[in-house]
């Protein structure tokens, strides 16, 4: 037992100097290239805007203060994707499960379309689509106060005002009110309709892994059919189902990184203009690897609570 | 990008090398890295051959080397992974109209060997706005591609004006000059020669001007790693031969004829009696070679940019000093 764990040690050590010496010389051959490793750029002055942000940010604030707007604006639209993944996948998966043969087929078929296509591409429909059919500012959609053109959807905003184009104060855009993007819809449609997809397939393999004798035993009790659903298989399926929901909640995160493609302020591209402006790659790739990690621990984190508080998750 | 960063933090083993030239001779080619694609600049043709005002500054030094402007092995980098080629010696040469500014020399270790090309980042709008400046933009929504100092800039001329833009920022200049076109956009700003070159891919590019304000100073030049002197003075020399050649009168058509020339000036450049390439660890007939095989600096921009192009860039401030423009080479001597 002793030799087990000296050994397990001497390993250890082993492995430990492989790695210390690996990043002493990657420091004295980067130092020898030239490439800059130093992490005190983060306090410098960014100097470029972003169109959107949850937190108050003007191109005078630091790169530091870039990154967490960034990692925000991630946050917020892999939540809501998220949420809305969820919603639209379990009602793909109940229609692909339905004993109605049509809706059944037709949800098969998106299943099939939505996954075999890449999420960029859905990305770039989305976008266009959105973009193509509205109008110019100046010939906004309005309804009960709500603007909509090709720059967005704009909501009256307690704090924010009415939105309103006025030509003499502003000729190019509609101000006031709480903006939703086309980037930022078109990036929320995408990823959660592309999701969606996986998260239909899960609930279905979920609940065809309930053991048919299930369903006939609640019947014998006298359960109606939606109370057998509710109260045995939902409960069973759900436990199958969750770990991979949970992975789908991290891929979603993590493809959010192809906002940048269509033009959403989020890391990704908060971090490509800071790395092209300070030519610190090492380090602004080691920040998002860090930041993308800390994110799904926190999806993580989240899940095993929900997993923990209700009644149908592994004890 | 990732794969990239992550690989030259794995080839920990790379101890210093030979001189660039030497490695360039060994390997039997020149590794330049260029644009993935800009018209004018550096571009596949329908057969696949690179063509482009970079690409013949890389092929004219790679006739200077090997007398064949063939031997050049071109690596297609994004605006983000170029600099971090070079450090790593992945390329030889960066020629992908990159702006010369003083933290990329002072500290990203990298050396500009002159200035090709003078470009400063301008504006397209539509038409149909009777727009007249940068100015009146006020208010207004603008499409940028990452990958340059465009957004600072944009964000600091701005400042300046005093006036607030909302910046959508793209991966990709197609996409960003499609949602320009689209009408996501009221602008589309980049440096002016690349707006010269995307307008043409707008479906109707007359419906479209470019302001004639720029915003920047942007002076492109060829690219080296700091640290061999000597590879550095090759394409450094390289860039300002070509422009001593142009106002030389020495062209293509006439450098073989022109090495029986009586002019001093021209018997130097092309070697006719004095060796001034064996400092640069070249033949005599160094120039020689260079025009042979891509011509002066005028008939490389004429060729790529300007009249003989689509672009129909005007020479402006790349014409020779003596025609009212910043290009002055100093002597081959």
């Amino acid at each position: 037992m002793t030799r087990r764990i000296a050994l397990q040690a001497l390993l250890l050590a082993i492995v430990a100097a492989l790695f210390a010496a690996a990043a002493f010389n990657a420091a004295k051959n980067l130092e020898a290239r030239h490439i800059p490793t130093s992490f005190a750029f983060l306090w410098q002055t960014a100097g470029f805007g972003l169109n959107q942000s949850v937190i108050p940010f003007s191109p005078l604030d630091s790169y530091a203060r870039a990154l967490l707007a960034g990692v925000l604006n991630t946050l917020v639209v892999s939540a809501l994707a998220s949420v809305l993944a969820t919603v639209v996948g379990f009602a793909i998966g109940f229609a692909r499960l339905s004993a109605h043969w049509g809706l059944s087929r037709l949800a098969a078929l998106y299943v099939e379309t939505f996954r075999n296509i890449p999420l960029l591409l859905h990305l770039l429909f989305w976008y266009i689509v959105l973009l193509t059919p509205l109008p110019q500012p100046e010939q906004s959609l309005s309804f009960a106060g709500v603007l909509l053109n090709n720059r967005g959807l704009y909501f009256p905003f307690p704090g924010l005002g009415w939105p309103a184009f006025d030509p003499a104060r502003n000729a190019f855009n509609v101000e006031g009110g709480l903006r939703l993007s086309p980037e930022a819809a078109a990036l929320i449609f995408g990823l959660t309709f592309y999701t969606a997809a996986y998260i239909a397939e899960i609930l279905r393999a979920g609940v065809q892994a309930v053991p048919r004798g299930q369903s006939e035993a609640a019947q014998a009790l006298g359960l109606s059919p939606a109370q057998t659903r509710r109260l045995v298989i939902m409960p069973q399926a759900l436990r199958v189902a969750l770990p991979p929901l949970v992975s789908q909640y991290l891929a979603l995160t993590k493809n959010s990184s192809l906002a940048a493609f269509i033009g959403f302020a989020d890391l990704m591209q908060v971090s490509g203009t800071i790395l092209n402006q300070t030519g610190a790659a090492l380090q602004t790739i080691g920040i998002d690897m860090a930041l993308y990690l800390g994110l799904s621990m926190l999806t993580l984190a989240l899940m095993r609570r929900i997993e923990k508080n209700s009644d149908w998750g592994a004890k | 990008m990732l794969v990239r960063v992550l690989a030259i933090f794995l080839c920990l083993g790379l101890s210093a090398r030979a001189g660039t030239l030497d490695d360039i001779l060994a390997r039997g080619a020149l590794v330049c890295g260029v644009n993935t694609g800009l018209a004018g600049f550096g571009l596949p043709d329908n057969r696949g051959e690179w063509r482009g005002f970079d690409i013949d500054y890389c092929r004219a030094v790679a006739a200077a080397i090997f007398d064949d402007p063939k031997k050049v092995r071109f690596t297609p980098l994004s605006g983000k992974d170029r600099f971090t080629a070079l450090q790593s010696g992945e390329i030889d040469l960066l020629s992908r109209n990159t702006t010369w500014t003083q933290s990329r020399e002072a500290g990203q270790g990298l050396l500009f060997a002159g200035v090709n090309y003078f470009d400063g980042q301008a504006f397209m709008v539509r038409k149909a706005r009777g727009l007249k400046s940068v100015r009146e933009l006020n208010g207004a929504s603008i499409c940028v591609q990452q990958g340059t100092t465009t957004e600072l800039n944009l964000a600091d001329a701005f400042r300046k004006f005093g006036i607030t833009a909302e910046t959508v920022v793209f991966t990709g200049g197609d996409e960003a000059l499609k949602a320009y076109e689209s009408g996501r956009c009221d602008a589309y700003t980049t440096d002016g020669s690349a707006l010269y070159a995307q307008r043409l891919k707008l479906s109707a590019p007359g419906d479209h001007e470019i302001l004639g304000e720029t915003i920047s100073k942007e002076p492109f030049g060829p690219v080296v790693r700091q640290g061999d002197d000597r590879w550095f003075n090759l394409v450094k020399w390289t860039h300002f031969a070509l422009l001593d050649a142009e106002e030389l009168g020495v062209t293509a058509v006439n450098v073989e004829s022109l090495r029986q020339s009586n002019l001093p000036e021209i018997r130097r450049l092309l070697g006719a009696d004095n060796d001034f390439g064996a400092g640069l660890g070249l033949p005599k007939d160094w120039v020689v070679r260079i025009v042979r095989a891509v011509g002066n600096y005028g008939e490389i921009f004429e060729r790529n940019l300007g009249q003989g192009s689509p672009l129909k860039i005007p020479r402006g401030l790349n014409a020779q000093w003596r025609d009212g423009g910043l290009h002055y080479a100093p002597p081959v001597r």
